[in-house]
């Protein structure tokens, strides 16, 4: 399957687990850090491909995360997940730059779909 | 691949739909507005075995993006479209896994997710466009 | 004494002797005899007309007298007269008085005890009633009581002439001798209900504006429930599934089961009516409770959670009320702290008679000015639509109704603590 590592930050460590292992069973390589600062650390060291971040999170947003982690990694592509789903939510999150928006209970199928066809894109114009 | 794909939900799509409209009727999402469930699943279920079979995900696409204009603001509507798609293809991979087996299976599997990507981010690109104001790095996005 | 009485512009009322070519203090006497009257009938007409019960008791707690809504309240009639109070209240909240030891500590220590609240009876017919019990001049002299309609007259002047040896006056007369007091109650029972209604609906909007912490609570266990049944569904339908980890992850759906029923739990306490009584309880499981349905709004509003409280402090008061008023005084506390800050929950004064909580926020603090009106009802200082400026009234309320106190300090740019001091359990 495709190449290329994720990282799934999420403050709630086992919505975060179940994400990982979900996205593993395509052989991608994924990453989980349980709050933004970890993710800003983990993004240091490694280079991804796709996150996948929680909107709501204590001390900075997914958005502000989102933004943060671009300025060292500007190809990075982004799903942001949300429990608090609202259409100026996901306008926001579209428009300041998220590839994609999920709500919570996250839809596994079309999260596993969405990171094969970020991959995919990422493969070919990294 | 893409014929035999194409087939096993063309032979199973009333049960395909049907067990998508199990799991949805409970959603508040869908509450009271059962007639629309059902003609949304089977318009996406048909769009979903056409882009199977010519291996073109843009005939999924397509179709959700209708049903994302249909709520006439996308954003409103992202979420039930979302969660018709998930399901949808959720139920359509259970199917598959029935009849094909084994690596053939998997294989098969995968590429109807080739099929649901490209429509889910097409949805998100059509809430973008939507925006009156203009996304700032969506174009990047996009063209990327 | 009569040149004070505004003679001139009374009109003669009927019955009352003419005046006319008479002498002139009989002229006089015949005047004050006819203002006299008046006032009675004044006296009579808003005695009558009072919403509350009015009685007299003589210091044995016996009835000497009683108004038309007393006897209502209770369904009293004539034969009550000279009775015990506690013998013909029934099981109302009167029974529950020794009359007597009232009336004679009232006479010893010359004070009024005005105030006092009763609830008594079973559902539905419970009632809650104010009283107050007020001293009376001692007098030495026989009183006539008329009945008209289903209010007694007192006294000789009444509307209907008396001349003395009426039977239906004369079988009433009373002798009032020593000393008396006067006996004032109020039913609230209405007033209590809609109390609890409104304690019921704000505590509903409290919920409601916890409701993205709720959502937060319930969608993020759901969302990983729902992810690994996904998950397992997806391993077990591998060839030769590898289900050693699968292990791991039923038991992840276990432990957010178990979460997201904790949070249901949470909030059907919470938003349980009250109960109507009082009960002893800990000071400290009483916050624990409160703050266990706000935790992820603090966490969400970047706000630290101090706390420093002494479990086994006992208090009585109705604990579903003290939560909502925690509840009330944090929520407020978060609003003051939108770019976050520090809350401190501390019981305080713990072996005293009064242990409170303090609600200490490190946000902008309350004006001076503010201060004394931040607990009167409807007063806000959020925008239309957000609150109704009920809380803080509502909280102070229900508190006082249960014997203790809520007060406030501030400090501009410091903070803000809020005390609540409930009667300790002995």
């Amino acid at each position: 399957m495709a190449d290329g590592r994720v990282l799934v930050v999420d403050d709630e460590p086992d919505h975060g687990l179940t994400v990982r292992a979900i996205l593993a069973r395509d052989a991608v390589a994924v990453d989980f850090a349980a709050s933004p600062e970890d993710a800003l650390a983990q993004a240091c060291q490694q280079t991804y491909d796709v996150a996948i971040l929680d909107l709501r999170m204590p001390g900075r947003d997914g958005l502000s995360l989102m933004h943060a982690l671009r300025r060292g990694q500007p190809s990075l592509r982004v799903i942001i997940l949300t429990a608090y789903p609202s259409p100026t939510t996901c306008r926001t999150a579209l428009t300041e730059g998220a590839s994609a928006y999920l709500e919570k209970p996250c839809a596994p199928e079309a999260l596993r779909a969405m990171v094969a066809s970020l991959l995919a894109q990422s493969s070919k114009s990294p | 691949m893409a014929d035999r794909i194409a087939q096993v939900l063309a032979d199973q799509i009333e049960a395909i739909c049907a067990n998508a409209s199990a799991r949805l009727t409970g959603r508040a999402e869908f509450a009271g507005d059962q007639r629309h469930l059902a003609a949304a699943l089977s318009t996406l279920a048909a769009a979903l075995i056409d882009a199977a079979r010519d291996d073109q995900p843009e005939r999924l696409s397509d179709a959700a993006l209708a049903l994302g204009r249909d709520d006439g603001d996308p954003c409103r509507g992202y979420g039930r479209v979302q969660l018709l798609l998930d399901v949808l293809c959720s139920e359509s991979v259970e199917a598959l896994r029935r009849v094909v087996l084994g690596s053939e299976g998997k294989e098969a599997s995968a590429r109807l997710r080739g099929l649901l990507g490209p429509a889910m981010l097409g949805l998100a690109d059509l809430c973008r466009q939507t925006d009156q104001a203009g996304p700032p790095e969506a174009g990047a996005e996009r063209g990327s | 004494m009569e040149s004070r009485l505004p003679t001139s512009r009374l009109k003669p009322l009927p019955g009352m002797p003419r005046a006319t070519g008479e002498h002139p203090d009989l002229r006089d006497v015949g005047q004050a005899l006819g203002e006299l009257r008046l006032l009675q009938q004044l006296n009579q007409a808003i005695i009558a007309n009072l919403p509350s019960g009015i009685a007299v008791l003589d210091q044995d707690g016996r009835l000497l007298y009683f108004n038309g809504t007393f006897g209502r309240m209770w369904d009293l009639d004539l034969a009550a007269l000279g009775k015990h109070l506690a013998e013909v209240a029934g099981d109302g909240p009167l029974s529950r008085i020794n009359w007597r030891g009232e009336v004679a500590r009232l006479i010893e220590g010359g004070q009024a005890l005005p105030g006092n609240l009763l609830e008594a009876g079973e559902r539905p017919s419970r009632r809650v009633i104010r009283y107050g019990l007020f001293s009376l001049p001692p007098t030495d002299f026989d009183l006539p009581r008329r009945l008209v309609g289903d209010e007694f007259c007192l006294g000789f002047l009444s509307q209907h002439e008396c001349i003395g040896d009426c039977q239906e006056c004369c079988a009433h007369t009373a002798t009032w001798q020593g000393d008396h007091a006067l006996l004032l109650v109020e039913d609230i029972t209405d007033q209590r209900q809609l109390e609890a209604q409104l304690t019921q609906s704000e505590k509903l909007a409290a919920l409601g504006q916890l409701s993205a912490g709720v959502a937060h609570e319930i969608r993020n266990p759901l969302s990983a429930i729902y992810n690994a049944a996904f998950y397992i569904a997806d391993v077990l339908s591998d060839e030769e599934p590898d289900v050693g980890e699968l292990q791991e992850y039923v038991a992840l759906i276990q432990r957010n089961v178990d979460r997201a029923q904790r949070t249901v739990t949470n909030i059907l306490n919470f938003a349980r009516p009250s109960g109507p009584d009082r009960t002893t309880a800990d000071l400290s499981d009483l916050v624990e409770q409160t703050l266990a349905i706000l935790d992820k709004a603090l966490v969400d509003q970047g706000v630290a959670l101090e706390r420093h409280l002494r479990s086994g402090v006992m208090v009585r008061c109705r604990p579903e009320t003290v939560k909502q008023a925690l509840l009330n005084l944090i929520v407020n506390a978060l609003q003051a702290m939108p770019e976050g800050g520090t809350l401190i929950v501390a019981t305080a004064r713990e072996d005293g008679d009064f242990p409170s909580v303090l609600v200490t926020d490190t946000g902008s603090g309350i004006a001076a000015g503010d201060l004394s009106r931040i607990f009167n009802p409807f007063y806000s200082t959020k925008p239309a639509g957000q609150g109704t400026g009920l809380g803080l009234s509502i909280a102070r309320q229900a508190i006082e109704a249960d014997g203790g106190r809520l007060d406030v300090a501030s400090e501009l740019g410091r903070g803000t603590t809020f005390e609540m001091a409930l009667p300790a359990a002995h």
